[in-house]
This record gives structure tokens, C-alpha cells and sequence, in this order.
């Protein structure tokens, strides 16, 4: 406990929104900036500082933290200060020089002492940082937050085949290595053996979906060891209010990072069948299209050059500015072709009135009632995206009908998520037992 | 000539030497006059100095066969000690005649040894000068080793002076006669093992003669073994068989009482029926022990099924030496110790690193969760020095985080598998050794527990092995026996249910077996010791836990396979399947030359034990 009584929560992330706005760091700090306002626990926010602007170094010389806007609990982790990024192994999740870690990262715990650590991802600071914390404080409980499969899946954590792009349910050193020919299935154990070890430190995990905890405990985990519970979701105060009436509700918006796994390329095929005769109009909001590969980016790109009338690639786009952007079109397309543990797209999209047109998988399906408060197309399946979209453009009054089957509030929301997290938080520290293990409290010497 | 120098002196001595050279800085060549002694005679040497006496090692040329030899008599002695002490004079003493040459005397008479060879020697019968060549480069082995390398350029220049020069042989699609040596292998400084491909043309050959860089003569065509070269017949124009077992040959030859230690300078004779002869100039030679066994085991010779001859008289002896060369007693060059390492460990884990240094992370992962490894001495002993640097640095960062005590020794040169392990054995504090690979990691923790108290409770044990499964949980491991291939008189090793289910009922059973895996193994330090540890005729790492475990079987030990400790064993990531395999050949024949009525007794012992039954077939 520190000087005021509140025990002290640290959560541990690999960005931070002022460096990438994304779904996952807009979490993070929201949940962070809650669990302050909630009073209960004191908050601690350490953030891996990029990509991108990862090059930037810290600006105390050999210090790699820096406070993001004079927050005295907010820090971004600027790891590469002593390793460069080609040091880190994406295969392992771990970095090869350890002095970030061993050095650094206990550093920052003992400056600290929190009572719970929350770790929300791992990735550019690697799973054996759950080592170097069970190490440095052998009490305090770590609870661990599976935001996607990166620890079973080494293809960005999505479980789609490189072979087929079909959703995989079923990862073997066999057939991750039929995924990845030039990493053996040796290898692979070796990777899961790796990961293992370090979560076998773990006290809690926290799954968003009962699907998502499956796949864990078909990988692993110890079942008991994992409990659901979905991300909160902030209310929106920018929902645009009276909005006009249209007779016509052609108007579609993607929002999100243009990359394949989230169905760009779907949707890109799905407008080229509609073609120039369709009255309708895509949006796509969203950005990091230059760092797909190649075949796909050029697909793309070959859209966005403005040949085409009824597609406008709008580029990146700000949270704040999304209720304006709702308000521009009707429908929001959700296209993803892995098993989605969000999507928080399709919260936001409910929040702001706006039915769905989605996957028939994963957390989108599982989201989205098909005819109630949107609609499902077959995943993969330009023609049939192309279909639904039409028969959306196209139905009179359906919109309006859809629209009435949303649901009112979020599945969770952030204040009852921080009220089950704070339970949950509670309930570890009170069953904390003393581990047999020495800690040596020495700070290392210099800055 | 011309030489300077006090002639009053010379002319006290007219008849005992007339000129002197230095083939190295202690060896010293006189040559006298024709005729100047009586042959037969033993020859003596004394260097007095300081009033004290030194007898010398001496030789002298045999000419008794020749007519208008020269006398030559080389002398061991250093010329330091000659020139520089004051009253030092050099005895040669044979009998009737004794000549004394004080250091100012040798001074007067010593030229370079091309003028020697120039001025005294290039006149005679070239046969006269192939024996002076062949004295001279007999006596290189009597130098002191430092200057043996000095002394070879010396008599590699003396060679060229006094050779006979024969013509080049040209090779032409239309000659009948042929020959090239393609490749020439230091396999130590007396022997060596050479390929390339001789075509005798319609006379035959009568000779076929190697002459070392310091002249040494080695007769060499009844030695060889053929092969087939398809691409020298291709050449030729020659349809399909080709002739004499072979156009190609290699053959291992020892120097018998000499030595060579210059790599580049060999020349081939070669005379027909009707004595006609050439010379062909030989390649450098290849002399790094590594390179050269590679090169002998994958060389065209062995393309077709092993021939008992090639191996017994070629590929045997030469590998064999270089084994011996390559794993002289493994030193360690450095150890390092991390973490605080347990006050009294009964087992001491023995990894033997290859390349792989990235196995001790995961390793250190697994044994981090295991209190009954924390408390055990664990020592990884690096076999590819090379990595040293980047290892002590990986292990320094890998220390504070999985605080798993454990040293790094590292060993002077890479030894193979079988040293790594013996100089394991050498660093163990425990009284039990458990040799694992580094890439086995365990299942889960106990593992070492299980098999301790099995070691400790089961009487009349050699060595114990454990479950090992691939990465898909089927066996790769659960004891070893030997199978003969069908048709063949050769045993290779086995595995009982590889690939089976790990669950599988027969694997499930303890019992005494005839093999079991080096990949995981564990057996009381003493008695490892005690057997001279895993042998090192092998290479690469295959068959030397076969050859130990028939070691204890001798002993009347048994060998024991314990399901009940289960680890991974992620194999072959060491060497590429590949590179295995011409290793894996010779050392199987190596295996079977030695050990096959061994192995016949023991698998007959197994088949008419408890494990008759098993469905598996022991011939």
C-alpha cells in the first residue's frame, strides 16, 4: 500500500495512444484514466514507447522512461534506448538482450512497489518480463489480459492460415510450421514451451470472449485460471443529436487499420462487383496501409487513386472526431476475416445508432443479431458482401428497423468494468500468500 | 669458389669437408671429397665447449653403392652454441678418419644450400641424387620441432636443385595414358590421404611414385584403391564400365620414417612398361583436421556401398589419426560460474552446447519452475569455442532473470560430443552425472527426482535413460537395441516404438534394455570415470552411448529405460540431416568393425530374456 491507503494497480501495455491511436491503447489509457476516477486503487500507467517514433530516444540520457504530459503515473517505456528493434525476436516474444528487463523494468518496479500488476500486452517487452516481476516482487499478484492469439498464433496473433486464409482452431508445432516452412515444428514447441513457462506465473488471465478463453485453454491454460470479461466501453458524448431524415440509407463507413486480416481486401472486391452503377457510397476510414505487403497494398491502392466515384479513402481519423463521422454515413461495415476478440467497431458503431454489416464469425457475429441490428455476409465472400450491401442500399425501411434492435448501452460498461476489476483485483491481494523466494531490494546504482 | 675465410685453416684439414651448409638453424650439412672415407664405417659427432663434451646426433649418407659420391655427414647441433662459444669446435669422428672444425671453420666453409646443390651435387647420376634427396630429408625429423618447417623449405629447395626433371604429362581425350592428382590431405605430418585418377593407357603402368616437397619417395601404385569416375571416363569418350575397377582412386599412405610439413610442392612420377616417364605437379595440400576428415568421408569413393577394403586400409586409418589428433584430452579454457551454486548437489547436469547456445534460454525457462533442478550443479560445456564471447554475455543477461545457478565452461577447441561430455564429467560435483543435449527439455518438473530415486534403489545399474518424445508427443525415445539391416551383415542401432504414442502400454514399462539414448542419461559419476568415459573415436556425435553402454554391459551392468520421466526431445537441430550422414556411415562401420561379435552376444542375451515377447525383433 503507499502513503494514502489506495492500493497501487499497475498496468502494463506496449503503446500509448499519444504515440498510436488504436483500439488496444485507447483501451488501456481509458481503463487507466477510470480506475483513477473510481477512487478505490491508486493507477500506474508504463507504456512501450512506439512504433512508430520509436527512434526517438529518451530525453534524460541514460534513462529509457519518460512522463507523457506530466502525469506523475504515466510513463512511456522507451526500450530501444539499449536495444535496437532488430534485437527483439517476434518469434519468442522476447528480447535477446536482457538489460531492458533485468535492469530497467526492475528498476521501475521497485520505484514504484505496485500491489497488482495488469499486464494488457507484452509484445516489444517480452513474455520473461513476468519473470523479472515475479522476481522483484514475489507478492504481488499479476493478472494477464489476452487481447488476441499472438501467444498461441505467430501470425500477428489472428489464427488465419497462411495457406488458405481459413480460421485455424487447431495450432500444432505440425501445422504452425506448415504455416511458416522456414521455422521448424521444433521450433514452434520450443516457442510454446517458452511462453508456457513464463504464464505459468501468471494468477489471473482475462479473456473478452468465452471463444477466446477456449482457444486458451485448448492451448493451455489452466481453465480455473481464466475468467471472461469483456472490455468496458466508455459512453460517447458526441453523438451528433437530431439528426435529418433520408429516404435513401446508401451511404457505408469502415473504420479501422487497412490490412488483411480485418477484410479490406473483401470489401475492396465487393465494391469492384458492385461497380460504377452502385448508388451507395464507401467511406474508409483508417490508416497503415503503406506497411501491408505488397499484393494486397496494391489492390488497394489501386481504389484509392480516385478513378472510382463511389469509394473515398479518407485516411486516419480521430476519436473525437468519430461522431461526426457516424453521422455521415448509415451503415458500418466490419469485414474481418479472423476470429475477432473485439471488435470495439462494432460497440462504437451501436453507440452512435448505426447498424452493422459483418463477418459471420467471432466476436462480430457474436455482437451483431443478423436482422435485428444488422447483418451477416459469409466470411470472405465478396459476392455475398456485395449482395448484402445492395439489398442494404436498396430495402426501404430496413434501416430504420435495424436500427430500432440496437442495443441500449455496451455489453460492458467502463464503470461496471471497473467495478469487476476491482473486485477481482481485491479478492487477489486478500488470498496473496507470501512466495518462499528472496528479494533483493537493492536499486541498481545510476540513473 | 670462392669462400673467404682463413684457407691456412682449411689447409690443416685437406681432406675431411670442403663445404658446409645449414639446413636449419641446428642442423648442419658437411660434404667431403669423393672417396675421402672407408663406407661401413659408424659415424660420431662430439661439440666441445667450455672444456665440456656433448655427444651429437649424426648421420651419414650411404653412398656405398655409388661410385663418385660426395661424403655427407649432417650434423645435429645448434649453431648458437657453435659461433657463439669461444672455444667451441665440432668432432667428426669415423673410425680412421676425424676431422675438428672449430665455429671459425665452419664459418669459413658455409654457403647456401643451392650452392651446395649447384656446385657439388647437380653433376652426379640422377639416381645418386634421388638417394642424396631421400638422406637429406631423413634426418628432418632429428631437428628440434620448431625449425622443422624452416628446414622443409631448405630441402624443398634442394629437391628442386638435385631433382631429375621428368616432362609434364599432358592429358588429352586422345592419349591413352592419364593421370591427375586432384586432391592432396595432410591427415597428420606422416601420413596422408590423396584422390585423383590414373589412366594406364595400352603399356600399363609400372610406377606410380609420390615425392614429397622435401623428397621423399613413396611408391604408391599398389596402394591405391579405384573408384569410378564417371567424369574422367566422360572425358575419354569411354562407354560404361570403366576399366581397372576405376579410373579414380584415393589412397591413404603413411611416410613410414619420414615426415612432410610443407603444404604445397608434391610431384607424381609415373613410368610405363617401357620406362617412359613424366611427372604431374601435385595441388596444395588441405591440412585443416576438420576440413579433411569432411573431405575424406564425402569424397566420390564413397558414393557406392562401403568397401571393406577402402575402410580398413584408406578411410579407417586416416580417420582414425585425425580423431586422435583432434581429441587429445579436451582442455578447458575458461569456466564461469552464475548465481550461487548449491552447497552440496548429489547430480550434476551435463549439457554439451554446439552452436545452439540459444537452447540454454529455453532450457533456463523450464528449469526456472523446477526447485529439485535449483538445487543440483548444472554445467553447460561450450564444444564451439568460437561462440564463447557471445555465450558469457547471454548467460550474464540470462542469470538475473531466471536465477537458475549454473556455470559455463568452455573448451579450448571444438572435441565432439564424446570429449564435450568427458570433460563434463571432469567439472561434476555431484556423485550421479545425468549427460543431457541441449536441446531436450522436460516435460514437466520431477523428472529428476524419478530417476534419482530409480538409480538409487535399483541394484546392479550402468546407466539409466528416460521417456523422449518428439514434439508432437509421439516417442523418440524408450531404450535402444541393435537390428540388423536385411542382407546385410551390418547392426545398426534402433528404437524401440519410435513414433508410437507416448501413452502407448509397451513403452510404459520399466525394464532392463540393451542401449539407451546419450540425449538424456544418467549414471554414477564414479562408475563413468571409472570406464574412461564415452569414447572418441566417433564423430559428430552417434554411436559412442551404444559403444559405453556395451562398455557396462561387460561389467556386468544393466541398463534400465524408466517411462515414468518424460522429456522432449527436439533432435536433429544440431547438424543438418545432411551433413549427418557420411559421419553417420563411417561410424556405423567403425561401430561394427570393433564391436559386432559384442553386439551379436548381447542382442542373442536380450532375446531369450523377459523382453522376448515384445514384438520387436532384435536381428
Amino acid at each position: 500500500m503507499n502513503g494514502n491507503g489506495r492500493p497501487k494497480i499497475l498496468y502494463v501495455t506496449s503503446n500509448h495512444p499519444a504515440i498510436r491511436p488504436g483500439g488496444l491503447e485507447s483501451y488501456t489509457l481509458d481503463l487507466y484514466q477510470a480506475m483513477r476516477t473510481s477512487g478505490v486503487f491508486e493507477p500506474v500507467l508504463l507504456a512501450r514507447a512506439g512504433p512508430p517514433h520509436t527512434e526517438a530516444s529518451c530525453y534524460h540520457g541514460t534513462s529509457p522512461f519518460a512522463l507523457v504530459s506530466g502525469d506523475p503515473n504515466q510513463y512511456l517505456f522507451y526500450t530501444n534506448t539499449f536495444a535496437d528493434h532488430s534485437q527483439f525476436d517476434p518469434l519468442f516474444g522476447r528480447w535477446t538482450s536482457k538489460q531492458v528487463l533485468a535492469r530497467y523494468f526492475r528498476d521501475f518496479l521497485i520505484a514504484h512497489k505496485p500491489d497488482v500488476v495488469h499486464v494488457q500486452h507484452t509484445i516489444f517487452l517480452g513474455y520473461d518480463l513476468l519473470r523479472v516481476l515475479r522476481a522483484t516482487l514475489p507478492d504481488v499478484p499479476i493478472v494477464y489480459s489476452l487481447h488476441e492469439y499472438l501467444p498461441i498464433c505467430h501470425r500477428d496473433g489472428q489464427m488465419v492460415r497462411t495457406t488458405n486464409n481459413d480460421v485455424c482452431r487447431d495450432e500444432s508445432p505440425r501445422r504452425c510450421h506448415e504455416c511458416f516452412p522456414s521455422v521448424s515444428p521444433q521450433m514452434f514447441f520450443m516457442r510454446k514451451r517458452f511462453i508456457q513457462s513464463h504464464f505459468a506465473l501468471v494468477d489471473q488471465f482475462i479473456a473478452p470472449t468465452n471463444y477466446v478463453r477456449d482457444r486458451y485453454v485448448d492451448w493451455g491454460l489452466p481453465p480455473e485460471r481464466i475468467m471472461v470479461e469483456p472490455q468496458g466501453i466508455l459512453p460517447i458524448s458526441n453523438r451528433v443529436q437530431n439528426e435529418p431524415k433520408r429516404l435513401l440509407r446508401n451511404r457505408f463507413g469502415y473504420f479501422g487499420q487497412l490490412n488483411q486480416y480485418k477484410g479490406v481486401d473483401v470489401l475492396v472486391d465487393a465494391m469492384e462487383l458492385l461497380g460504377d452503377r452502385f448508388d451507395g457510397h464507401l467511406w474508409v476510414h483508417g490508416a497503415n496501409l503503406e506497411i501491408q505487403p505488397n499484393e494486397f497494398r496494391i489492390r488497394v491502392q489501386a481504389l484509392s487513386d480516385g478513378s472510382r466515384d463511389n469509394i473515398t479513402f479518407a485516411g486516419p481519423y480521430d476519436r473525437a472526431d468519430l461522431g461526426k463521422l457516424m453521422a455521415e454515413i448509415d451503415w458500418v461495415v466490419v469485414p474481418s476475416i479472423w476470429w475477432e476478440t473485439g471488435p470495439i467497431v462494432v460497440l462504437e458503431a451501436f453507440q452512435y445508432g448505426r447498424p452493422v454489416i459483418c463477418s459471420d464469425i467471432g466476436g462480430m457475429s457474436e455482437k451483431v443479431d443478423d436482422g435485428v441490428n444488422g447483418l451477416h455476409f459469409r466470411r470472405r465472400d465478396a459476392a455475398h458482401l456485395a449482395e448484402t450491401m445492395l439489398y442494404a442500399a436498396e430495402t426501404p425501411g430496413l434501416w430504420d428497423e435495424l436500427r430500432s434492435g440496437i442495443p441500449v448501452g455496451p455489453p460492458r460498461s467502463m464503470s461496471d468494468h471497473v467495478d469487476i476489476l476491482s473486485s477481482l483485483y481485491w479478492r487477489l491481494l486478500e488470498q496473496r500468500q507470501p512466495r518462499s523466494e528472496l528479494l533483493t531490494m537493492e536499486l541498481s546504482a545510476g540513473g | 669458389m670462392d669462400r673467404g675465410g682463413d684457407t691456412a685453416f682449411v689447409d690443416s684439414f685437406p681432406s675431411a669437408f670442403t663445404c658446409a651448409t645449414w639446413l636449419s638453424d641446428s642442423s648442419l650439412l658437411l660434404v667431403g671429397p669423393t672417396g675421402s672415407d672407408e663406407p661401413g664405417r659408424q659415424v660420431a659427432a662430439t661439440l666441445t665447449a667450455e672444456g665440456r663434451a656433448q655427444e651429437l646426433v649424426v648421420h651419414e649418407f650411404d653412398g656405398r653403392h655409388w661410385r663418385d659420391t660426395p661424403r655427407l655427414v649432417i650434423a645435429v647441433v645448434s649453431s648458437q652454441a657453435l659461433y657463439g662459444q669461444q672455444d667451441a669446435a665440432l668432432s667428426i669422428d669415423s673410425g680412421r678418419t676425424s676431422a675438428r672444425l672449430t665455429g671459425e671453420i665452419v664459418r669459413a666453409l658455409a654457403v647456401a644450400p643451392d650452392t651446395v646443390a649447384r656446385e657439388l651435387l647437380a653433376s652426379l647420376d640422377a639416381n645418386l641424387r634421388n638417394d642424396i634427396v631421400s638422406f637429406l630429408v631423413s634426418t628432418l625429423s632429428s631437428v628440434p620441432k620448431s625449425e622443422r618447417a624452416r628446414m622443409s623449405d631448405r630441402l624443398f629447395e634442394l629437391r628442386q636443385a638435385l631433382r631429375e626433371r621428368l616432362p609434364d604429362l599432358v592429358n588429352a581425350p586422345d592419349r591413352p595414358l592419364g593421370a591427375c592428382v586432384d586432391r592432396i590431405m595432410a591427415v597428420d605430418d606422416v601420413s596422408f590421404f590423396i584422390e585423383g585418377w590414373l589412366r594406364s593407357g595400352h603399356e600399363g603402368v609400372v610406377r606410380l611414385t609420390a615425392i614429397a616437397p622435401e623428397g621423399s619417395r613413396i611408391e604408391l601404385l599398389d596402394r591405391l584403391a579405384r573408384c569410378r569416375r564417371s567424369d574422367v571416363a566422360t572425358f575419354y569418350g569411354l562407354p560404361g564400365a570403366e576399366p581397372e575397377g576405376g579410373l579414380g582412386f584415393t589412397c591413404f599412405f603413411d611416410m613410414a620414417n619420414g615426415c612432410s610439413l610443407r603444404r604445397s610442392g608434391w610431384v607424381f612420377e609415373i613410368e610405363d612398361t617401357r620406362g617412359s616417364a613424366w611427372e604431374i605437379l601435385g595441388p596444395a595440400v588441405l591440412d585443416d583436421p576438420l576440413s579433411v576428415r569432411h573431405a575424406i568421408l564425402s569424397g566420390p569413393h564413397l558414393e557406392r556401398p562401403l568397401d571393406e577394403q577402402l575402410m580398413m586400409n584408406h578411410i579407417h586409418p586416416a580417420i582414425a589419426r585425425i580423431q586422435q589428433r583432434l581429441s587429445a584430452r579436451p582442455v578447458v579454457k575458461s569456466i564461469r560460474t552464475f548465481g550461487d551454486p548449491p552447497d552440496s548437489p548429489a547430480v550434476s547436469i551435463v549439457v554439451p552446447l554446439y552452436h545452439h547456445i540459444d537452447h540454454v534460454e529455453a532450457q533456463l525457462a523450464e528449469f526456472a519452475n523446477d526447485p529439485e533442478l535449483l538445487a543440483e550443479d548444472l554445467v553447460y560445456i561450450l564444444d564451439s569455442p568460437e561462440q564463447a564471447e557471445d555465450l558469457y554475455s547471454r548467460a550474464g543477461d540470462l542469470d538475473p532473470i531466471y536465477r537458475v545457478p549454473f556455470r559455463v565452461a568452455v573448451l579450448e577447441e571444438n572435441v565432439g560430443f564424446a570429449g564435450a561430455c568427458n570433460a563434463g564429467a571432469d567439472l561434476a560435483r555431484g556423485r550421479l552425472l545425468v549427460l543431457l543435449n541441449s536441446d531436450v527439455l522436460p516435460d514437466r518438473p520431477g523428472w529428476l527426482g524419478t530417476m534419482r530415486h530409480f538409480y538409487d534403489t535399483t541394484p546392479n545399474i550402468g546407466v539409466l535413460g528416460p521417456k523422449l518424445m518428439y514434439e508432437d508427443d509421439s516417442i523418440q525415445h524408450a531404450g535402444m537395441y541393435y537390428h540388423r539391416l536385411p542382407g546385410s551383415p551390418l547392426w545398426v542401432d534402433a528404437h524401440y516404438y519410435k513414433g508410437m504414442h507416448r501413452s502407448l502400454p509397451l513403452a510404459n514399462v520399466a525394464r532392463r534394455v540393451p542401449l539407451v539414448s546419450g540425449a538424456c542419461l544418467m549414471i554414477s559419476r564414479d562408475l563413468y570415470q571409472r570406464l574412461g568415459g564415452l569414447p572418441a573415436m566417433y564423430l559428430q556425435g552417434d554411436y559412442e552411448d551404444a559403444h559405453f553402454c556395451l562398455n557396462l554391459l561387460d561389467e556386468g551392468l544393466d541398463n534400465w529405460y524408466l517411462p515414468d520421466a518424460e522429456l522432449y526431445h527436439l533432435e536433429g537441430q544440431s547438424y543438418p540431416a545432411e551433413s549427418r550422414r557420411p559421419s553417420n556411415r563411417y561410424n556405423m562401420w567403425l561401430h561394427n568393425h570393433l564391436e559386432s561379435s559384442r553386439i551379436a552376444r548381447v542382442m542373442s542375451a536380450f532375446a531369450s530374456s523377459a523382453n522376448a515377447g515384445t514384438g520387436i525383433e532384435p536381428s
